[in-house]
């Protein structure tokens, strides 16, 4: 492949990827708390970068449907500053800011808090939960996997039955979590908060894709068995 | 052991069972090249189909319109046009004779073996150019599902499909293509729903897809000069590369053709409008991948439940296989019958000549994973891989294989002129020209003013290579 070829493949990838190429995402640690009454969620991610150069931060905020953010804190709601994220094109909220730091060959640690007003939506003993995910833009560090990791808090009365990204599944103390090795813009959860537990959609599929496959699979084997003979 | 694992191994025992089948069902030369040339529609259709869908289209076009938007979408409307073009016009005239290779056919219609010869050589080199793109794919997927490294899954792909290639052959190849047809339309039609569920519908997921990348619905992504290229690129490369041509091959009759080339085109659009549904749900869902390459193995791990996700894993390797089995077989006759025999040794007998052909397809299954190893070809996006072969092929065969059944003044000289002249255009401008401009226009341009150029200055051909295309 060409050099002009190559050229044009970097553009293309940044179009993608708009902020430097060169800094990345060590770690991305995400945690989320549910259990407000108001259908809210108190959110708090970590991230670790490799960072180079200073480069320009851009918080990125997606919003889902009604759950979008309200106040965020930059190094802590305690500790931080507020900032502001700014809406832009439909439901994309942003801000952005420069990092200047002294050293960068050591990873650099940035927390952020914020608070995702609508997260939770209820109709009857069904629930749905959306949690945005605040992101930087930066690609994910080579050679890491499971970059991003997620943990999720509900109420201990709910059963969640499906979640996103697959794999969302409780540990020992009952907290909700998953693994993924690039930053997604939200982690989702289906479930009741009743405690009753139903076969979600995602099983309902894989059970009817097992069954079309095996099948198919049944009336081939017949059809090469006629031709072999 | 993880379940996508054992979904993986649950498919490839499959491939094996058909493999298996396959070489007992395999009695002669020509059930081992064009599958006795008796496929009914659904086979032959379902089995171009899945050749035409690679990683090309479940890596390479999600990637491009991942990262570049609806104006690459556009581009794919030039694949029914060559399939039409080449039920219409190229079919009814190229399998008048039915030969076993397209070089054979180039051999009768040129009459001269090392016109065969050229030929076998062009589809040897470009075959690795294109195997390369299959199994860069290849080994992103094994990273994904098996968090192995990127070149153990490279040369893990490559030796199971090796494996069942040469023992099986085209019969082999034409049954796993069908079965893995079925595979990939279950998983990209049950993964648009999940998804789209996701993002909320598929209102909401037009303004997310807006807000998330405001340039996806523009034309800005890319020049046009590229776009309307790349649409030539798609366009003269589905009428021209061998695999395909072949496939006319392996279907009984002209009615046969024409169902199953329809077939074949409804498929094909079907899946790239799905593809593009899952693009726009990747930009939304995850809008920082390192490369668009990674959009669909993203998907199928993080959106759809496990077993199928790993079962739309397996889709997009069926995809992989399904493209490079087909090359590989191409590439295996090239060397057994179009260069062994046509320029070493006229009287091989049948079972020697298929040993060679199998032996091909080993050395020519292995040389580009050796390359990709050795660093040649390495972090390419795949859809330019796929793109610079389809131009290889297009100038070296659209003139000589369209023009030789159409017109009845092209010669040997100025098909020879052709293949050579437009695979030097080629690379040439692969390697000088500008970015903006596929090469696939000075190719075909070079090969197209040679092919008239040379024809009309040369010796008119004999009658004898006219007769099997055209009426008295």
């Amino acid at each position: 492949m060409g050099l002009s070829r190559l050229l044009l493949a970097a553009v293309l990838v940044a179009v993608a990827v708009p902020a430097s190429a060169q800094t990345s995402v060590r770690s991305a640690h995400l945690y989320a708390d549910l259990s407000p009454d108001d259908g809210g969620a108190e959110v708090r991610i970590e991230y670790v970068l490799d960072v180079q150069g200073a480069p320009e931060m851009r918080f990125e905020l997606l919003g889902f449907g009604s759950a979008s953010a309200e106040s965020f804190w930059l190094g802590g709601q305690r500790t931080g500053t507020r900032m502001q994220l700014d809406a832009e094109t439909g439901s994309m909220r942003a801000v952005a800011f420069t990092l200047t730091l002294a050293d960068t060959s050591e990873p650099y640690r940035l927390v952020a808090e914020y608070r995702i007003a609508n997260a939770v939506e209820r109709d009857g003993e069904d629930v749905r939960v959306r949690v945005p995910v605040l992101s930087l833009g930066f690609p994910p560090a080579d050679g890491v996997s499971d970059v991003f990791r997620a943990a999720l808090e509900f109420p201990p009365e709910w059963s969640i039955s499906e979640g996103f990204p697959t794999g969302l599944e409780a540990n020992e103390q009952g907290v909700y979590t998953v693994a993924l090795p690039v930053v997604p813009s939200m982690v989702s959860a289906r479930g009741r908060t009743d405690g009753t537990r139903r076969p979600g959609l995602p099983l309902v599929i894989d059970l009817l894709t097992a069954a079309i496959l095996l099948a198919f699979s049944f009336m081939g084997w017949r059809h090469l068995k006629r031709a072999a003979s | 052991m993880n379940p996508q694992i054992w979904v993986f191994v649950g498919y490839f025992f499959v491939v094996f069972a058909i493999g298996w089948y396959s070489l007992r069902a395999t009695r002669n030369e020509q059930d081992y090249w064009i599958a006795g040339g008796n496929l009914g529609w659904f086979t032959g259709g379902a089995t171009m189909a899945a050749t035409h869908t690679s990683a090309g289209t479940f890596i390479g076009t999600i990637g491009v319109m991942y990262t570049a938007g609806w104006s690459f979408a556009w581009v794919l409307l030039s694949i029914p046009l060559s399939y039409w073009f080449m039920v219409a016009v190229l079919a009814p005239r190229f399998t008048k004779q039915k030969e076993l290779t397209l070089p054979a056919f180039i051999e009768t219609r040129y009459y001269g073996k090392g016109m065969r010869g050229l030929a076998g050589g062009i589809i040897l080199v470009a075959t690795v150019v294109y195997i390369q793109a299959q199994i860069v794919a290849a080994g992103l997927i094994a990273h994904t599902v098996f968090g192995i490294p990127t070149t153990a899954g490279m040369v893990g792909f490559t030796l199971i499909l090796l494996v069942y290639t040469v023992v099986g052959g085209m019969i082999a190849v034409v049954y796993t293509d069908a079965f893995q047809l079925v595979v990939m339309s279950l998983g990209a039609l049950f993964a648009v729903p999940l998804a789209l569920r996701q993002v909320g519908g598929f209102g909401e997921l037009l303004t997310l897809v807006e807000s998330a990348h405001p340039l996806v619905f523009t034309w800005e992504t890319m020049p046009a000069t590229l776009l309307l290229t790349m649409g030539l690129s798609f366009f003269l490369g589905g009428i021209a590369t061998p695999e395909k041509l072949i496939r006319l091959y392996a279907m009984k009759d002209m009615a046969t053709i024409r169902r199953g080339v329809l077939f074949a085109i409804i498929m094909i659009l079907a899946l790239n409008l799905l593809v593009f549904m899952l693009a726009l749900c990747a930009i939304v869902l995850f809008p920082e991948l390192p490369t668009g390459d990674l959009a669909m193995p993203m998907v199928a791990t993080a959106v759809l439940p496990v077993t199928l996700g790993a079962i739309m894993l397996a889709a997009i390797t069926a995809a992989m296989m399904s493209t490079v089995d087909s090359l590989l077989i191409v590439a295996g006759s090239a060397l057994s019958v179009d260069i062994y025999q046509n320029l070493i040794d006229p009287d091989v007998t049948p079972e020697r000549r298929m040993w060679i052909g199998r032996l091909g397809i080993l050395v020519v299954g292995s040389v580009p994973v050796i390359l990709l190893l050795s660093g040649v070809g390495e972090g390419e996006l795949v859809q330019f891989i796929v793109l610079l072969f389809t131009a290889l092929m297009a100038a070296a065969f659209v003139m000589p294989v369209v023009g030789g059944v159409v017109w009845r003044r092209a010669t040997k000289q100025g098909a020879a002129a052709a293949m050579i002249g437009g695979v030097a255009a080629t690379f040439l401008w692969e390697l000088f020209g500008a970015a903006s401009v596929e090469p696939v226009l000075s190719g075909f341009l070079v090969s197209a003013a040679l092919f008239v150029g040379v024809s009309l200055v040369t010796a008119p051909p004999p009658e004898h290579a006219l007769r099997p295309y055209f009426d008295t």
